[in-house]
């Protein structure tokens, strides 16, 4: 569908991209994801043309940006990070423009126009001019716009940006119902707006793709199978007399008490292998009820710190 | 480009732009027809009122700069530049749809001031011919200025900055026999203002690009030009630089029309000004993209 190959980008003697590879899946949800100043908005502009990459290529269902500029804009609904809104323009009239713009007849225009306000509930607002409408509806007024046409691409930069906890819920929802149908690429650097969207991720730092994985295949890739959170019902004293005197345990540390007479621990494995079943075992011979023993699974959070070295801004 | 057209044409109704433009070009025509041809009875509309060297200066310097100056900066505030650049139009379409949405209003007005004439037609005796040729000629001379403030436009992101230029190049074509007149002639000034041409084009060159050879070629293919005048053309070079000025200026063209003749060479001339200048503001919207 998408082929990035060897982005690289110079802004004077800066280098803000230096060689970026990807590539998309048809119906793929893609989440792009990089500290500010990482390179995603950028990356973004050039596969959308706004922006000419220094060296390297575009291509979209096999066809380049740069040799066939006018049918490969046509495959992309772009959403930029500050929505190109026409303010004196009505939010009926600044669509059917966009679908003028892109190539409809003025009666093709008007209903999918239509449509495309009734899947975005913009229709209330249809007569209203965009200076006047809240932040929240400017965005789903610059979501239609991307959707006019119906690109088999979209890309969105930083679509939450802005919102409120329900307009991001509603936003959240609206993306959802596009899958299937398009081939979605959202940027971000809120790390649980793109867990609970995307199913792929593409970690981005300082101008280069620094993980590119499945959302839960890249949470699973950079968990610790040594290190396990066991709850346990029982008394205090024996439990850590247990894990103190067994072999298997490297290290442990006490976190809580979940319940009364539930305690949870933090477990470290001396050895490489899974010692899930081993840890059961040792509390139910002690007469010990176990309620539940995990791998400690690693949040996006921790594999994006692990990747970039950096903090997540939330 | 029809999409981009008529949502310019639109733009400039929905917001005062237009309205005001429109008010004070019909208010000012009208000051000037009534001053000049009720007053003293002269009967060329044309020759009268359209070519007054003040009235020239209130369109070319005062409304023409206004009616250009938001043509890009507003898109570029708005960030709505993304939407015409990502979506499947080329950059002829953008500039020629809003190129043509602001000469619409320039006609719409000159259409409505249409009714003076038509009043001189009415009462008197209206010259057909002059009025026609010299129709002709505002039309042309004035798309030629609406090009060239579309491309100021272009260049800078401050409307503010476009409004002066857009005014300052209205002036310096109208005045342009007054500066001709105090210039110095012969071979050295010739030189000089060749030198001054060639070095401002390398530096714009150099700007753009940022690398030097370029502006080097640009400077040693001038200088060549330049030499090879002087001894190709030593008589045409010893008044060099009013012969240039003279061939640049826009004014000088229109001025025929308004005596009655329509010159081909001169029709030729004005719409390949518009079409350069046209085509160097598609250049420099599609070199954004390699910012």
């Amino acid at each position: 569908m998408l082929l990035v190959e060897n982005l690289v980008k110079h802004y004077g003697n800066q280098e803000a991209l230096k060689g970026i590879n990807f590539q998309l899946e048809e119906g793929q949800i893609v989440g792009l994801l990089g500290p500010n100043g990482a390179g995603k908005s950028t990356t973004m502009n050039i596969i959308t043309g706004y922006l000419g990459a220094t060296s390297g290529n575009v291509k979209i269902q096999g066809m380049d940006l740069l040799e066939q500029p006018k049918q490969v804009k046509k495959l992309i609904g772009y959403l930029p990070e500050q929505p190109p809104l026409y303010e004196k323009m009505t939010v009926r009239e600044y669509l059917e423009f966009v679908g003028e713009l892109k190539g409809l007849k003025p009666r093709e225009a008007k209903q999918e126009v239509a449509e495309i306000m009734n899947k975005t509930n913009l229709h209330e607002r249809e007569n209203m001019l965009i200076c006047h409408l809240s932040k929240g509806y400017k965005q789903r007024v610059g979501l239609a716009q991307a959707l006019i046409g119906n690109p088999p691409l979209l890309i969105l930069d930083e679509p939450m940006v802005g919102l409120d906890p329900n307009q991001i819920i509603e936003m959240r929802e609206l993306i959802r119902s596009l899958a299937g149908t398009h081939t979605i690429m959202i940027s971000s650097h809120i790390l649980s707006e793109i867990e609970t969207i995307c199913d792929h991720i593409i970690i981005m730092d300082n101008g280069q793709v620094v993980a590119v994985n499945e959302t839960k295949q890249l949470e699973r890739e950079h968990a610790n199978p040594k290190q396990l959170r066991v709850i346990v019902k029982g008394n205090k004293q024996k439990i850590h007399k247990i894990l103190r005197e067994s072999s298997l345990i490297k290290r442990y540390s006490y976190i809580g008490e979940t319940e009364e007479g539930v305690y949870e621990f933090q477990v470290i494995s001396a050895q490489d292998a899974d010692i899930r079943d081993d840890v059961f075992l040792l509390f139910s011979q002690n007469q010990m009820i176990v309620y539940s023993v995990n791998v400690e699974q690693m949040s996006l959070e921790d594999v994006f710190i692990k990747v970039t070295g950096k903090e997540g801004e939330e | 480009m029809i999409a981009i057209l008529k949502r310019e044409l639109k733009a400039y109704f929905t917001s005062m732009q237009a309205y005001i433009y429109l008010a004070l070009f019909v208010c000012v025509t009208g000051v000037f027809f009534s001053l000049i041809c009720i007053n003293y009875g002269y009967n060329d509309f044309a020759a009268n009122v359209l070519s007054n060297f003040y009235y020239m200066i209130f369109i070319y310097a005062i409304a023409i700069p206004i009616l250009t100056m938001r043509m890009f900066a507003e898109e570029k505030k708005q960030k709505t530049e993304t939407l015409l650049l990502t979506a499947p139009v080329s950059p002829w379409e953008i500039v020629l749809g809003k190129f043509l949405a602001c000469f619409a209003i320039f006609l719409i007005g000159l259409l409505i001031v249409s009714v003076f004439p038509v009043i001189i037609a009415v009462n008197g005796n209206l010259p057909i011919a002059n009025t026609i040729s010299g129709y002709v000629g505002i039309i042309l001379f004035s798309g030629c200025m609406i090009a060239v403030g579309t491309l100021i436009s272009g260049l800078t992101e401050e409307p503010v900055i476009a409004v002066i230029v857009s005014a300052v190049f209205g002036l310096f074509t109208l005045f342009i026999n007054v500066i001709v007149a105090i210039l110095p002639n012969g071979v050295i000034a010739t030189f000089v203002f060749f030198g001054i041409v060639i070095l401002g084009i390398a530096v714009l060159f150099y700007l753009d690009t940022k690398k030097l050879w370029i502006s080097a070629v640009v400077v040693i293919a001038g200088a060549v030009v330049t030499v090879g005048l002087y001894f190709w053309k030593t008589n045409w070079f010893q008044y060099g630089l009013t012969n240039s000025l003279n061939w640049l200026s826009i004014e000088k063209r229109f001025e025929e029309f308004i005596n009655g003749a329509i010159n081909l060479s001169s029709v030729v001339y004005l719409l390949s000004v518009t079409a350069i200048c046209l085509f160097v503001t598609t250049r420099v919207i599609a070199s954004r993209r390699w910012r």
